[in-house]
């Protein structure tokens, strides 16, 4: 039966190319398509998996690009939310979330002696009061953290002006 | 494909496939487009002067005033703080390892902070710090 069969296969794809018709082969396309999706998996979860889409940046124009950055993998990013109503911060570290940043002090100090090179990113939504910040940053400091930064969203299409003795 | 299946054998069903691969590469392409280039800007912590020179002190007031050692510059609204940028360049010409030190107010909004901070990466300013806010 299967050799009946295999032989009735190769008639068709014999007559087909007697014919002259181009085949449409399927198998290309699909090794295609599944190497655009991992691409395109790749860029996503990285990112996403890390970033809280409740915070909205600040905007700024002279910051360094996260894909310049070399350093990326040393990151501890910790995002901070602004609720409006009640006028207060909410601390968003992997999977715990607090209201006190004293809360995080473990954790950040264990991620920081796994990885001495480790530094934290703040993304915090561009509404929270500075008060909130200056805690955090505290945190880190008793952590054994030395430096921060501060996410922000590149905004390209408003120039900034330089030093005007830099430009000249 | 029926007619395989009739012969006893099961066919890989290769048209489903490719409609789930579209639905999948559909929805990472999307996910991906609707993802917007994030930058940093990097700081030191709070807690002891930056150097050994007296530092540059940069105010920022609850309503967004600047102030640039105790002298307000600029205006609240504006986010290009170029004044600010001026005096920064002014003084970074004479010695690029001026410490600054930013001290906002508790209930400065994190936007005044990055205008500040921006105009700072704007003047290149090395010897960056935070101070701890006035009560």
């Amino acid at each position: 039966m299967a050799a009946s069969s295999a032989v009735k296969r190769q008639r068709k794809r014999r007559r087909v190319d007697q014919d002259g018709d181009p085949e449409f082969q399927v198998a290309p396309m699909v090794d295609v398509l599944l190497v655009l999706m991992l691409f395109f998996m790749a860029i996503t979860s990285t990112e996403v998996l890390k970033n809280d889409k409740a915070v909205i940046l600040p905007e700024a124009n002279h910051a360094k690009p996260n894909e310049d950055n070399k350093n990326q993998k040393h990151e501890i990013t910790i995002n901070v939310e602004w609720n409006s109503f009640s006028q207060s911060a909410k601390y968003v570290f992997d999977s715990l979330s607090t209201t006190t940043p004293d809360a995080l002090a473990g954790p950040i100090a264990a991620k920081h002696n796994a990885d001495p090179l480790s530094y934290v990113v703040i993304r915090a939504d561009k509404d929270v009061e500075y008060s909130s910040i200056s805690d955090l940053m505290n945190v880190c400091a008793s952590a054994g953290i030395s430096s921060v930064a501060f996410s922000v969203l590149m905004n390209n299409n408003k120039p900034h002006p330089g030093p005007s003795t830099a430009s000249q | 494909m029926a007619g395989s299946v009739g012969d006893g054998e099961f066919g890989f069903q290769i048209a489903p496939m490719l409609d789930i691969l579209f639905v999948l590469l559909l929805f990472f392409m999307v996910t991906a487009g609707s993802q917007k280039h994030e930058a940093s800007l990097t700081t030191q912590l709070p807690g002891g002067k930056p150097g050994g020179d007296v530092p540059l002190e940069i105010g920022i007031d609850s309503d967004g005033q600047v102030s640039f050692n105790s002298v307000p510059v600029g205006d609240a609204s504006d986010h290009q703080l170029a004044p600010l940028i001026d005096h920064l360049a002014q003084v970074l010409a004479s010695n690029q390892a001026q410490p600054v030190v930013i001290t906002p107010m508790r209930s400065t909004k994190q936007q005044r902070v990055i205008d500040v901070l921006n105009a700072c990466a704007a003047a290149k300013v090395k010897n960056l710090a935070f101070g701890a806010p006035p009560d």
